[in-house]
């Protein structure tokens, strides 16, 4: 499974991915996690299976769908984003993972 | 404000940031500046260096030579940046659209003859033209002529080669009927300006369009608007420097490279609005919250979102804050919020008009920790200036988070007794 995280410079959700990275690896899911700057997305994101946008970025959320229509996008909860719930955000991924 | 009256105010400023923000020029220019900052920040290493005194005549050379090649040939690397960023935007062919802005950009600077005393002249490009000078022609030149090539690449105003030609070989001999066009009427416009009184289309835009536009960046009153723009934009949720961040570069920057090249020719550095200033001096909101949230707040949810921010407010990292607690769209936080940044440059600004601060020259990287940034931005007193802010921002957020926090308590309290 491979999730890419975007936010403005990919620092934020850098530490959000480090939250996940440890969740994923205490459930013994192999998940390959890594964050990056909106702008660098484009030579990321070949081979995710999800693309999360931080809440701040959440204004491009129909120009990423746009540019990426074969991989689902999601926007992060707020909370979720403000207290690094690394837990929450990788079930969310998941489930969307799951369904499509 | 209603409930659906405000989810369709913030779908409507959504859609208008996106717009803004997606634009092809807004997202090339703030892109392609970004490209050129390692190469400002190692020249601004070597101006630091080159202020320690007593350092022997040597070393003080060799650090002017730093300082002066990223400043007095900023242009260049604004056009390289630039034209890189819109070919990616508009899927042209990179390489070949920076050859051509770059070569479009020296027909339209003009070659000078200097006389050396010799039986010849020197022909050369005058410095002022590739520094910060030139940085508007260079913007509107990599812009214009990257965005123009690849649409005549992609509307195949070229060469159709036969199919079994190789599709590298193709592609070069697609390029010259483009490149041909965009080259003869960059030449006429050169030819047509060197007619006209101003002799040449640097002068004229220098003129007409970069002075008024740096008296507008220059002023304390634009700076200290769009720092509380780019809150305001926070406040409803949307990374505001992100958004403003090419409006500061189009405002701020050329007078940041003629602090630089004044410095590296020895000369005072005048301009004390610039982006250098700014983005050193937005102020350490960050880690004053963060300290708020940890030392001072009583509920367990502040508290515990002071731990996980502490040290990335350090290098300046609000996102965990500003979701967590959360400040978006939190009536209670407008006010610190949106003013901490404007507050902190206006200190700054006085601190410099009071000749206590001096007027900034180098360009430190963004996210170096709060002190150490003002410390080699401006010396000592950079370091004292952003104390200064620290305690003010403090004091500025203290009431209104108290008031969040003892809603914290409350609403803590409640939920215990409840179980």
């Amino acid at each position: 499974m491979k999730i890419t995280l975007a936010c403005a410079g990919g620092m934020s959700t850098g530490m959000l991915v480090k939250k996940m990275e440890e969740y994923a690896k205490s459930q013994g899911i192999e998940a390959d996690i890594s964050a990056c700057g909106l702008s660098e997305l484009e030579e990321k994101v070949t081979g995710s299976d999800i693309i999360l946008l931080g809440p701040q970025v959440g204004y491009q959320l129909d120009d990423v769908k746009k540019e990426y229509p074969d991989i689902p996008v999601l926007v992060i909860e707020m909370m979720d984003y403000g207290m690094m719930n690394g837990e929450q955000v990788f079930k969310n991924a998941q489930e969307v993972i799951a369904s499509n | 404000m209603s409930e659906t009256k405000k989810s369709s105010f913030i779908k409507g400023l959504n859609v208008f940031v996106n717009k803004f923000s997606n634009n092809t020029f807004v997202k090339s220019i703030a892109n392609g500046m970004m490209m050129t900052l390692p190469i400002t920040i190692v020249g601004s290493l070597t101006t630091i260096i080159g202020m320690i005194p007593g350092l022997p005549e040597i070393v003080l050379k060799a650090c002017s030579l730093g300082t002066s090649i990223s400043s007095n040939l900023i242009t260049i690397y604004v056009i390289i940046g630039i034209s890189c960023a819109m070919a990616r935007e508009k899927k042209g062919d990179t390489i070949a659209s920076i050859i051509l802005s770059l070569a479009a950009f020296f027909v339209l600077t003009p070659i000078t003859a200097f006389d050396i005393g010799k039986e010849k002249p020197a022909m050369a490009f005058e410095l002022t033209y590739l520094g910060s000078k030139g940085i508007f022609v260079g913007m509107i030149v990599a812009l214009v002529v990257t965005w123009v090539f690849a649409k005549m690449v992609q509307k195949r105003i070229t060469f159709r080669m036969p199919e079994s030609v190789p599709t590298a070989i193709a592609k070069t001999f697609e390029a010259i009927v483009p490149a041909a066009i965009i080259f003869i009427v960059v030449i006429m416009i050169s030819t047509a300006f060197a007619e006209t009184k101003f002799g040449n289309i640097h002068d004229f835009i220098y003129t007409n369009l970069q002075t008024p536009l740096e008296a507008l960046g220059g002023s304390i009153w634009s700076a200290l608007f769009i720092m509380f723009l780019s809150e305001l934009l926070w406040f409803f949720g949307i990374h505001g420097s992100m958004v403003v961040g090419s409006v500061i570069a189009v405002l701020f920057t050329t007078q940041a490279y003629a602090n630089m090249e004044a410095v590296a020719a020895g000369e005072a550095a005048t301009n004390i609005i610039n982006s250098f200033f700014l983005d050193a001096f937005k102020g350490p909101r960050a880690l004053a919250l963060a300290v708020i949230l940890v030392w001072m707040s009583r509920s367990e949810k502040f508290k515990s979102i002071g731990k996980i921010s502490l040290v990335p407010s350090i290098f300046g990292i609000t996102e965990p804050m500003k979701f967590g607690i959360p400040m978006i769209m939190n009536a209670i936080i407008f006010i610190p919020l949106t003013l901490s940044a404007a507050v902190c440059v206006g200190i700054a600004y006085l601190a410099t008009i009071i000749g206590f601060l001096p007027v900034i020259s180098v360009n430190v990287p963004k996210n170096l920790p709060t002190f150490l940034s003002g410390f080699m931005a401006a010396g000592w007193q950079g370091l004292v200036v952003q104390l200064i802010q620290f305690v003010v921002v403090l004091l500025l957020y203290l009431p209104f988070m108290k008031k969040l926090d003892s809603q914290g308590v409350a609403e803590e309290t409640a939920n215990l007794e409840s179980n």
